[in-house]
């Protein structure tokens, strides 16, 4: 199973929209996919199709002591998703005591226990760094997308973002969401960006369409919803990047071996 | 009253001054006195008539040639862009049922090669190669290894020439030649090149030494006259053919040269842009293009040099950024402008296009590298690219689909100098090095081909010149037929200009390949009084039995076959992607009757004449017939109609023992009458509508809706005001529509705003709205000035196939006698037809 997980180090960057279309894109190629909230926001699931309001979720099972399985959803366009799970504060606060405790290894070694298929490729979503949930996903990752925005604060956050990404710098990768092209401030960002991270940048840019929320609101991913808009276009372009980059970098089967 | 005048009211004619009016009423009724069909005949007439047009789909039921042509021709309907869909079917219609006739025959016949080309795939042809070139690489090692190898090959071909054959050997030799020829012209490499342009050499010299030795009719008399104009227009075409393969054999195919990465070894360019009465959207995209092209901003001045002097070209500059150069006269036109611009600019190198020769970004970074690789290159020329149809590809409908007329100079012949080192300067998208320049005292002023003779000049001092087949730049390609023909008078008068007044056969400085370079583009714009010869030598026979050539029918097939065969088998080998076979007499043709008078002159007396600009980006507004220049060929297509008509009639009436000469004769006057039908369907004018050319290309876009929904997109087709776009499924954008429009540079996306004018589900037209002149800079990047822009072009041109491309042109022959008709369609006055209309009304 390959492992992403997608940060960023600002909020609205838009990573859980992201998450929840690319899974669906890679799923409508025929790829295996696992969805994975790691926010306690809890919004993945929302953006899969799920109705709000209902609690199950990885979280509580892990403090129950449960298999994971047993909160794993699957909605109608055939994408896998564990959502986080509604906690009050005080189980919150144990959840997180023991990603704390458990140690690095932790969530790679609970994923293989589910036994998925291994071609599976599982999307982690995570709440801004730093934060001990994506610290967590960030040390059970096999690549990692790093979310930008082109606006200035993006740019501004950039370094901590390389930072804590820094263990793993060859297999750090970055998408831009929401852009908004027509404005000319975004695109001398877009340009100031790939000139610093040149080829870990893809080169499949996300737009700013409405198409996106329109398609969260109506229960559907973008790719489904309005499949000849330009964001459900780059959804498909930016899944078809990440295929090849996965292809193209078989690196991760043979550490995925290694460490079983 | 007169008594003409009552003549003339009796018989019903208008306007007594008019002799032709007096004819037409001598046999047809004036509208006032025709009598209606009575009510008895229209009656029944009326409903049959209707049936009629409608079922033959006669296309104006008053022009009698519009019901000939439904009854003899199938139609189909005729877009406005491409005017020869018709002719397709007629050939169709004629001989489809003897082509599925013979083509089993022909399958089952040609099977043995087939199988033989079958097995040349299996073959290595690499390793060979490697070999040959080893082998002669050390056979001219050295000058007197090369001059005896010389010797040797001229004395063998002197004698192949030379030997006498009975009939059946020489028909023998033609089948041997041409048999192998066949066989090995799919073979890569240049060993068989060699060999079938070998083959061709001795066929054409075998012919000429035949002609010129046993052919000839040496009494005197108007035979003789004849016979010598005629073996002079054949000896011309033996030269030309001869230096064609000593210039085009080899091309050199140089590939461009990385420039340092450091960039402060890049040399200063000042970039010129002269314009003398253009309209300034046609500079302006020029301009901005050249602003934009990729070099360090301090090394990179960009200057129009207005001979017009007009204020809107001093603000563009301005406005622009560009530097702006006039002058107090207009002395020597172009190079004067040129000349002017060197004493004011101090660039180490000048880049040069025409005002509306718009470069690509990477026009520096592809063109400077040979420049600082060879110090001793002086000028680098990359070719001309038209991305709107010259007047043969519009009226023709041949745009993209077969090579034009520049595309073998751009395409091979440039390549083919270069390896000589005696690449020409074309005058546009071209870079010269200052000093040289200086030196022959900037740019040649003598003719009116400037361009050349600077290259000559050059040349002469010793330096080296480069071509680089990278299309790097595109233009507009004359609008007109009489415009082109303008500039081509140009050219050949500039050239026979040169060859009197600086000879390059003569004179110091050149190698002798550099002067046969130049001899071989010289002599070539003489072909008018050849071409013309050629197009009338038949009917000496045919119209007055005089004899052109002394030789029995079949003495001269079995003679003068192998040289047309042979020369153009070879040609499609070597050329076959830049012309196509038989596509050559068609330009010649059309140009040859203009160009005799000029290149006559210019030899006489080489002070005569002087430059015209060509009229660029202009309209032609309606489909209209080009009499005034079509006229020459009109006359010379009827002579030759009505010779083979004297041919049938002389077969008919049983000519005795000349039947094979009066048939070879009329076989020659077919081919000049197609050809000529080629060239009268140049002369019809097809219209064309828009003010900007649109240029096919294919790329992602994105639009962006008032509402926030986006939109992907490709490009179908641009333009400077519009663009044309596909989307996957029908967008339901309404027509009037304001939008945003975004294209990638790169990485890097602009939007445009825009606005919907037509849109047909999945097909969107849209309007650029004014833009800033920083906004027209990025859509000129965008587009224009992509540095893939033009690269795929030729590649989508087919390569060369003889009997299609004789089966294309044979085409557009006939094509050319219908549209001719259907131009005389609408001379004929309305009223003449007055009786037709009655029945159908």
């Amino acid at each position: 199973m390959l492992k992403i997980a997608l940060v960023s180090t600002s909020g609205g960057v838009g990573r859980t929209t992201l998450t929840a279309n690319l899974a669906t894109a890679l799923a409508q190629r025929g790829s295996p996919v696992l969805a994975l909230d790691l926010d306690p926001q809890n919004l993945l699931a929302l953006h899969l199709g799920m109705p709000p309001g209902r609690g199950e979720g990885l979280a509580a099972s892990v403090l129950a002591g449960q298999a994971w399985q047993e909160s794993g959803q699957r909605n109608s366009d055939g994408v896998r998703f564990l959502p986080y799970g509604q906690l009050d504060r005080a189980h919150e606060f144990r959840f997180m005591q023991k990603l704390a405790d458990a140690g690095d290894g932790w969530l790679r070694t609970r994923l293989g226990e589910l036994g998925l298929p291994a071609e599976t490729i599982t999307l982690i979503d995570t709440p801004r760094l730093p934060s001990i949930h994506a610290q967590q996903a960030l040390a059970a990752a096999d690549l990692v997308l790093g979310i930008l925005n082109a606006e200035i604060s993006t740019y501004a956050s950039l370094r901590a973002l390389l930072d804590s990404t820094a263990a793993m710098r060859d297999r750090c990768y970055f998408v831009l969401n929401q852009v908004d092209a027509t404005r000319a401030l975004q695109n001398d960002i877009m340009t100031v960006l790939r000139n610093d991270l040149g080829a870990a940048l893809s080169g499949q840019v996300i737009h700013r369409d409405v198409a996106v929320a329109e398609a969260t609101a109506s229960n559907s991913a973008v790719t489904v919803h309005a499949p000849h808009s330009q964001a459900a276009h780059d959804f498909q372009g930016q899944a078809g990047w990440l295929l090849s980059l996965v292809r193209s970098d078989g690196a991760w089967r043979n550490r995925d071996r290694d460490r079983q | 009253m007169t008594p003409t005048r009552t003549a003339a009211d009796l018989l019903g004619v208008d306007d007594p001054h008019r002799p032709g009016q007096w004819l037409l009423r001598l046999f047809v009724l004036s509208p006032a006195q025709a009598r209606p069909l009575p009510r008895w005949l229209a009656v029944p007439l009326r409903p049959l008539a209707l049936l009629l047009i409608r079922e033959l789909g006669v296309r104006d039921p008053r022009s009698p040639l519009a019901w000939l042509s439904a009854l003899v021709l199938v139609q189909e309907a005729l877009p406005a862009q491409r005017a020869t869909g018709a002719t397709v079917s007629v050939g169709r219609f004629l001989f489809a049922p003897l082509w599925r006739l013979l083509h089993p025959v022909l399958r089952l016949l040609a099977w043995p090669l087939r199988r033989l080309a079958a097995r040349f795939d299996r073959v290595d042809f690499a390793a060979g190669t490697a070999r040959l070139e080893r082998v002669s690489a050390a056979l001219t090692s050295s000058f007197p290894a090369r001059l005896v190898l010389l010797l040797i090959v001229c004395g063998l071909l002197y004698s192949v020439a030379t030997t006498p054959l009975t009939w059946n050997e020489q028909l023998l030799l033609f089948l041997l030649m041409w048999l192998t020829t066949l066989l090995i012209r799919r073979m890569p490499g240049t060993l068989p090149t060699l060999v079938i342009v070998g083959f061709s050499l001795c066929a054409s010299s075998r012919y000429i030494w035949w002609r010129l030795t046993q052919t000839l009719d040496l009494d005197p008399g108007p035979d003789f006259i004849l016979g010598m104009g005629l073996i002079a227009a054949e000896t011309y075409t033996w030269v030309v053919l001869v230096l064609g393969y000593v210039q085009n054999t080899l091309p050199l195919r140089r590939k461009p040269v990385a420039l340092p990465a450091d960039t402060r070894l890049w040399p200063t360019v000042d970039v010129y842009i002269p314009t003398y009465n253009e309209s300034i959207k046609v500079v302006k995209p020029t301009v901005l293009a050249a602003l934009a092209m990729d070099w360090p901003r301090d090394k990179l001045r960009v200057f129009v040099l207005d001979d017009g002097r007009r204020e809107s070209f001093r603000r563009l500059a301005e406005e622009t950024g560009a530097g702006y150069i006039t002058r107090d006269n207009n002395a020597h036109a172009k190079a004067g402008n040129l000349n002017h611009a060197l004493t004011v600019t101090e660039g180490e190198f000048i880049a040069i296009f025409d005002c509306d020769h718009i470069p690509v970004r990477s026009f520096l970074q592809t063109a400077m590298g040979w420049f600082l690789r060879d110090p001793q290159c002086a000028m680098l020329q990359t070719p001309h690219h038209f991305y709107s149809p010259d007047p043969f590809e519009r009226n023709l409908g041949t745009f993209r689909q077969v090579p034009n007329e520049g595309s073998l100079f751009y395409g091979l012949v440039q390549d083919g100098n270069d390896l000589w080192n005696a690449t020409f300067f074309c005058g546009s998208c071209a870079v010269l090095r200052r000093g040289p320049l200086e030196e022959i005292g900037g740019i040649a002023v003598e003719t009116v081909t400037e361009d050349a003779h600077t290259a000559l000049k050059l040349h002469r001092r010793g330096y080296n010149t480069a071509y680089l087949n990278v299309t790097q730049a595109a233009g507009l390609a004359t609008e007109s037929l009489a415009s082109h023909i303008g500039q081509r008078i140009r050219w050949a008068r500039g050239m026979a200009q040169i060859f009197r007044t600086d000879n390059p056969l003569l004179g110091k400085g050149l190698k002798l390949f550099q002067r046969l370079c130049y001899a071989n583009a010289m002599l070539h714009y003489f072909y008018g009084l050849p071409r013309l010869v050629f197009l009338t030598s038949p009917l000496a026979f045919l119209y007055f039995h005089l004899h052109v050539i002394n030789a029995a029918a079949a003495a001269l097939a079995i003679y003068v076959l192998p040289h047309l065969f042979q020369a153009s088998l070879a040609n499609a080998r070597i050329q076959g992607r830049y012309r196509h076979s038989f596509w050559a007499e068609v330009y010649e043709s059309v140009l040859a009757w203009y160009i005799v008078l000029p290149t006559t002159l210019a030899v006489i007396n080489p002070r005569i004449g002087k430059f015209n600009v060509t009229g660029k980006g202009g309209l032609v507004e309606q489909r209209y017939f080009a009499w005034r220049t079509s006229l020459p060929y009109l006359i010379l297509a009827s002579v030759n109609l009505i010779g083979l008509l004297i041919g049938v009639v002389r077969l008919w009436l049983g000519d005795g023992h000349e039947t094979s000469t009066i048939v070879m004769n009329m076989l020659w006057a077919l081919h000049n009458s197609v050809m000529l039908g080629a060239a009268i369907g140049v002369g019809a004018e097809s219209r064309q509508t828009r003010a900007a050319h649109r240029v096919p290309i294919d790329l992602p876009a994105t639009l962006y809706l008032p509402d926030g929904r986006t939109l992907p997109c490709r490009t179908v087709n641009y333009s400077t005001t519009g663009f044309e776009l596909r989307s996957t499924a029908p967008n339901g954008i309404a027509t009037g529509t304001r939008l945003l429009i975004g294209l990638q540079r790169g990485h890097r996306e602009f939007t445009f705003a825009a606005q919907i004018v037509r849109n047909s589900g999945t097909q969107l037209g849209m309007r650029l709205e004014e833009m800033t002149p920083e906004q027209e800079t990025q859509l000129m990047q965008c587009t224009f000035g992509r540095a893939d822009a033009w690269l795929e072009w030729s590649d989508r041109t087919p390569s060369d196939a003889p009997l299609s491309s004789l089966w294309e042109v044979l085409k557009f022959g006939v094509s050319g006698y219908r549209r001719l008709f259907e131009g005389l369609g609408a001379l004929i006055p309305p009223n003449f037809l007055r009786l037709a209309r009655r029945a159908t009304d």
